[in-house]
């Protein structure tokens, strides 16, 4: 592996899956941890990275099941998509413990459905383009393009 | 107004950032995995702010007394060149395991002095306090990660003082869960506080008695 391909996969890739484990975490420390592990397993697994066939949507599907697993662990059971923001504890308690960030980002995105607050945040929150979203949901720029627009014009208001 | 709600989104991505040396110091632990020669340049960039703060400000002895002084906590005007500096020591102290131990432990150290010297004019007392004593259990996780990949952590611990190195060894050794360690650190923390605040009164309160006579 030489240096230039390594800083690129991870610029190109660090603070998007920071950001999809921490809006999905309870704590900024565990989001670090999973984010480092996470990092470390793609690395073990690199050889088989090809930045022409898929820039995001292969470190993305690691986090994917690398935070299923962690929530595993933890006897909990979620749709790490569907509810991003919404995840609580199965007691109730952790959404008690969550930043006023998530709080607020959760009752706004609650209005829409799950497709919509995917969208919303990929290109918001997690900050991908809408060329990487085509890549990671396998549908045309242009009809994500037209579905967060719409999923923007619902949150109108909410935030 | 859908660009409101677009600057809103913004604004919580950039609450949801990571920290800068936490960037630095995962690109570092992957370079030394991968065996690729770090990025000299990345080990600076996120610690330019603090850099240009310690250039430009240290000689005023502003940044000297925002990086030392226990006072300056949230809501000082110098805290975020104290934040700066410290983020700039820690994209430094990455090198090696050891270093960011060090670094580590030292702000377990210095979150607890806060802690204790927080100014009882400063608004909002307690929930300062409860703040730092947070920021003091994850400078002690970041302490463990560390701590984990030398071989024995007791001379790094020896650089603190003894009683704050007796808290970061029994918690560390406790063998419970992680979040059990954080409730118990921030216990023994608590207790640390006050036994110095009440030892700081008596020490007042005699030389007061002392002056009298």
């Amino acid at each position: 592996m030489d240096r230039k391909s390594f800083d690129r996969f991870y610029c190109a890739n660090f603070e998007r899956i920071f950001r999809y484990v921490r809006f999905r975490v309870p704590d900024e420390p565990t989001a670090e941890d999973l984010t480092s592990e996470i990092f470390v397993k793609a690395l073990a697994a690199f050889d088989r990275y090809d930045e022409a066939v898929s820039r995001s949507a292969w470190i993305y599907r690691i986090a994917h099941n690398h935070l299923a697993n962690w929530y595993r662990g933890r006897r909990e059971t979620v749709d790490i998509d569907d509810v991003a923001g919404l995840i609580k504890g199965s007691d109730g308690r952790d959404l008690e413990r969550w930043a006023d960030v998530h709080r607020e980002a959760a009752a706004a995105l609650s209005v829409l459905d799950p497709d919509e607050r995917r969208l919303v945040t990929l290109k918001y929150l997690e900050g991908y383009d809408y060329a990487d979203m085509a890549e990671l949901l396998g549908k045309s720029a242009s009809a994500l393009k037209m579905a967060t627009y719409r999923a923007i014009k619902k949150l109108r208001g909410r935030l | 107004m859908d660009w409101i709600t677009r600057v809103k989104l913004s604004s919580l991505r950039r609450r949801l950032s990571p920290r800068r040396a936490f960037r630095s110091a995962l690109y570092a632990r992957l370079a030394t995995e991968a065996g690729v020669a770090p990025s000299p340049m990345s080990r600076l960039r996120p610690a330019a702010v603090g850099i240009c703060s310690v250039l430009l400000v240290f000689g005023a002895g502003a940044g000297a007394y925002a990086y030392e002084s226990p006072q300056v906590v949230e809501g000082h005007p110098l805290y975020p060149m104290k934040t700066g500096l410290e983020r700039a020591e820690a994209a430094i102290a990455t090198g090696s395991p050891e270093r960011a131990a060090a670094f580590h432990a030292k702000m377990v150290e210095r979150r607890i002095e806060e802690a204790e010297t927080i100014d009882t004019d400063v608004e909002r007392k307690q929930e300062v306090e409860e703040k730092v004593i947070e920021k003091a259990a994850d400078a002690l996780e970041r302490y463990s990660e560390a701590a984990s990949r030398v071989q024995s952590d007791k001379p790094i611990r020896a650089k603190v003082k003894p009683e704050v190195g007796e808290i970061i060894k029994r918690v560390r050794e406790s063998g419970h869960s992680r979040e059990e360690k954080r409730r118990e650190f921030k216990e023994e923390a608590r207790r640390l506080i006050k036994e110095r605040r009440e030892a700081r009164h008596d020490e007042r309160e005699k030389n007061q008695r002392e002056d009298r006579h």
